[in-house]
């Protein structure tokens, strides 16, 4: 850094030699990501011009609102969307619980245990809830039940992986205490870890809840109940002033699922 | 004849309209030296800095810095108003995540164009100069530390040489030393009051220290409820002046 | 404290006030109400949703026989294909993650209510808030209705989604900033895009950068579903394999995919720590 002593000229460098060429490496790797990309991307130049044509166009097709179709074809669908997250959520809490415990490196000891939990915690994540409902729909059939399981594999990973990081979190001194005296394990769980990552858990679960209030309106889309049909059959017959009549419902549902939930947070947490 | 540095006149500031912080407060600042400004909390002190480079708007009344009159200037001719006026805070205010260095050069941020600052592109006597204030202020070790990494006087330096850096007529300390322990904050009055003498800058220091204030002002100003109570040497703040400022004698036993 | 040591005192509890009383009798039973509540809505929307053992008993010897069909993953049949689909949502992610993570800088410093004036910061925030309240499938709908099948309505669609939600995350992080700091800034007489600079930004750089990094995974998983509603990419190709029967594509397919976002996840962790 810099240099002391009278008459030498003192260097100022911001960042590190290593953290400059790992800085450098990522600028440069983006350009080339978004220089490759734009070249070899099929994207007609004469559409990109035309978007906001197109957009304003369908806008106006969206004017004014039919409202009424939501009364005669789209709240039934949409309640169904509400329960279908809110079940996937729950059975979530029960299936993600014990996955994320045995992924704790502070509780199990087994690594080749934990590495399977986390194995089954990152598939759990990394497939698309609209892939799961694929997969579940050719299992369960078409419907809300083939949504629900989708929900639930997908949070599973979500849930399983914060209450993971949650639990190693905790603060290992009530914990040694109670193995100290030589509580039994369960009591150690329940007294020791239980209270300090229940807020966490009951954050974590809240938050996707919200998230999948909103995944749950396009499971429809591949036959796994809820909005999603509805919506999807709207635009197949290009009825514009229906489709924004379901898009405002779904904004607004979700709206209210995230004042929900932040007063939830308050109140409870 | 050469105008003031610092000429207020007739300064108010209220928040709400019935309780105004400051009251027609007029005073004058020509030499150099450490003029200490003292009085209870809601005396109006702090306001009375921040209206000086309206960092708080005066309600009416007029700054007049060097001939100028600080409460008519808007945009670049604020700013570069600001440019001439230095400010030491009490909880220091660095940018934490930054370096000693990048904080002490911030100083200079009054004449840098964005995209320089963008790049940290400051010119290359600017970053001399930094390092060496840095060496003035016994901080030759610290230059790439983060600002949040150093203990509360060092802070305190920093937010010295950051002022200094801008080659400031006129310094404004507002209660610099007040989140400091009694030793540091003389050592920092003693490095505030040193560099102001040498640069020939003149300091207005807000304090509760009353002690401390009188071993380093030239000048002290006494305020009670948004007016000046008193205004003159050290040594002639008796107790009966201060009973008048503070009111009460209990505190002083 | 609790009735017993209430009476031990002598004081009586005082009648009237109904919201203490009831956070008295949520402390003790909550618990208790909330798992009965729990259950009793479970049992309720299960059967408005028409779940019955019987359904799930046959769907899990479908599953079984599913299983049985899905492996072993076929990636030999249609490899140019899968390959061409999976590099282009590579390129939409990684095109729709640059346009919305530049777009969301200033729009979050635009939305912060301790930067700017409430004219500027509802609109915006409003914007923001609509970008993200749509699901990015949905919203790929609209796209390709409005211009065409491809890969420009993914882009898009993913640029909104990113928009939506780094925007609001950053706008918080920019309201939770210590203004000293700026204060201080402000006053050497910085302009404004000064402030900003060395005020502003340092405080809350590093949580851009995560919830940037954050969106570029899931914009990653994103745009690998996308296809299905024609908004290119590799959802197309894995959705014709299903409605095809073809399930050892589609598990190869799958198996793809999930390798691509574990990359992509470690990259992004990388990331995230060289910018610290």
């Amino acid at each position: 850094m810099s240099q002391v002593g009278t008459g030498i000229a003192r260097e100022w460098r911001r960042f590190a030699p290593r953290e400059r060429m790992g800085r450098s490496a990522v600028y440069i790797a983006t350009v080339l990501a978004v220089v490759l990309s734009i070249r070899s991307i099929q994207i007609i130049p004469e559409f990109l011009r035309d978007t906001p044509e197109q957009i304003a166009d369908l806008l106006v097709r969206m004017w004014p609102v039919d409202w009424r179709f939501l009364v005669s074809a789209a709240v039934g669908a949409m309640i169904e969307t509400i329960h279908i997250a809110t079940l996937g959520t729950l059975a979530t809490l029960v299936l993600a619980f014990p996955l994320g415990v045995m992924a704790a490196r502070n509780i199990v000891a087994n690594p080749a245990a934990r590495l399977g939990a986390k194995l089954l915690l990152v598939a759990s994540r990394s497939v698309n809830s609209l892939v799961w409902a694929l997969f579940f729909v050719a299992v369960f059939g078409p419907g809300a039940l083939a949504g629900t399981v989708a929900i639930t594999f997908r949070s599973i990973g979500f849930v399983g992986k914060l209450l993971g990081e949650a639990l190693e979190e905790a603060a290992p001194g009530p914990i040694e205490a109670m193995v100290a005296v030589g509580a039994p394990w369960p009591s150690v769980f329940l007294k020791g870890y239980w209270p300090q990552v229940k807020p966490a858990f009951f954050s974590i679960l809240l938050l996707r809840w919200d998230i999948n209030v909103r995944e749950s309106s396009v499971l429809g889309l591949v036959g796994a109940g809820g909005i999603g049909l509805v919506l999807d059959s709207a635009i197949n017959v290009f009825q514009w002033r229906a489709v924004a009549a379901v898009l405002v419902m779904i904004l607004v549902v979700v709206l209210l699922a995230e004042v929900a939930v932040t007063w939830l947070r308050k109140r409870v947490i | 004849m050469n105008p003031v540095t610092l000429d207020i006149r007739d300064l108010t500031k209220a928040y709400t309209r019935h309780e105004p912080v400051l009251r027609g407060v007029t005073v004058t600042l020509d030499s150099e030296g450490i003029t200490a400004v003292i009085g209870p909390s809601g005396a109006g002190k702090s306001t009375l800095l921040r209206c000086i480079n309206r960092l708080v708007e005066p309600s009416s009344g007029q700054v007049l810095f060097k001939g100028v009159d600080l409460t008519r200037l808007h945009g670049q001719a604020l700013r570069e108003a600001r440019r001439r006026i230095g400010m030491v805070f009490q909880e220091f205010n660095l940018v934490e995540r930054l370096s000693v260095i990048e904080n002490l050069l911030s100083g200079r941020l009054g004449y840098l164009a964005p995209w320089r600052a963008w790049l940290r592109k400051f010119s290359e006597s600017d970053i001399q100069r930094a390092f060496d204030l840095l060496e003035r202020l016994g901080l030759g070790d610290f230059g790439a530390k983060r600002a949040d990494a150093l203990s509360g006087g060092q802070r305190q330096r920093v937010g010295i040489g950051r002022a200094l850096m801008q080659d400031p007529e006129l310094l404004l300390a507002d209660e610099p030393t007040s989140s400091l322990d009694p030793k540091t904050s003389v050592e920092i009055m003693e490095t505030m009051a040193g560099l102001a003498r040498e640069r020939h800058i003149p300091v207005i220091v807000n304090m509760h220290d009353v002690a401390l204030a009188q071993r380093f002002a030239d000048r002290m100003i006494g305020m009670t409820d948004g007016r000046i109570v008193f205004d003159g040497a050290p040594d002639r703040l008796t107790t009966e002046v201060l009973a008048s400022i503070y009111g009460g004698e209990a505190w002083m036993h | 404290m609790d009735a017993l040591t209430r009476r031990a005192l002598g004081t009586v509890p005082r009648p009237a006030d109904w919201g203490a009383r009831l956070r008295w009798l949520a402390d003790r039973h909550g618990g208790r109400v909330a798992v009965i509540l729990v259950v009793a809505y479970t049992l309720y929307a299960s059967s408005v949703l028409g779940f019955t053992p019987a359904r799930f008993w046959v769907g899990l010897t479908h599953g079984g026989v599913f299983l049985g069909r899905l492996f072993p993953p076929d990636f030999a049949t249609r490899w140019s294909d899968i390959q061409f689909d999976m590099l282009e949502s590579v390129e939409i992610a990684v095109l729709a993650s640059v346009v919305g993570i530049a777009a969301s800088l200033p729009m979050g410093l635009l939305g912060a209510r301790n930067l700017m004036p409430a004219w500027i910061t509802w609109p915006v925030r409003g914007v923001i808030s609509v970008c993200r309240s749509f699901h990015p499938v949905i919203v790929g709908i609209v796209f390709v209705k409005a211009i065409g099948f491809g890969p420009l309505a993914g882009v898009l669609t993913l640029a909104v989604a990113s928009v939506g939600f780094i925007g609001k995350l950053f706008t918080e992080a920019v309201e939770e900033i210590s203004l000293k700091q700026v204060e201080a800034v402000r006053a050497t007489g910085a302009s404004f895009p000064n402030v900003l600079i060395f005020g502003v930004l340092p405080q809350v750089t590093a949580r851009f950068v995560g919830f940037s990094t954050y969106q570029l995974d899931s914009n990653l998983r994103n745009s690998t579903i996308l296809g299905i509603v024609g908004a290119g990419g590799i959802g197309g190709t894995l959705f014709a394999a299903f409605q095809r029967f073809d399930y050892n594509i589609v598990c190869a397919i799958v198996v793809i995919i999930v390798a691509l976002i574990m990359v992509g996840e470690i990259v992004s962790e990388q990331v995230r720590k060289l910018f610290q």
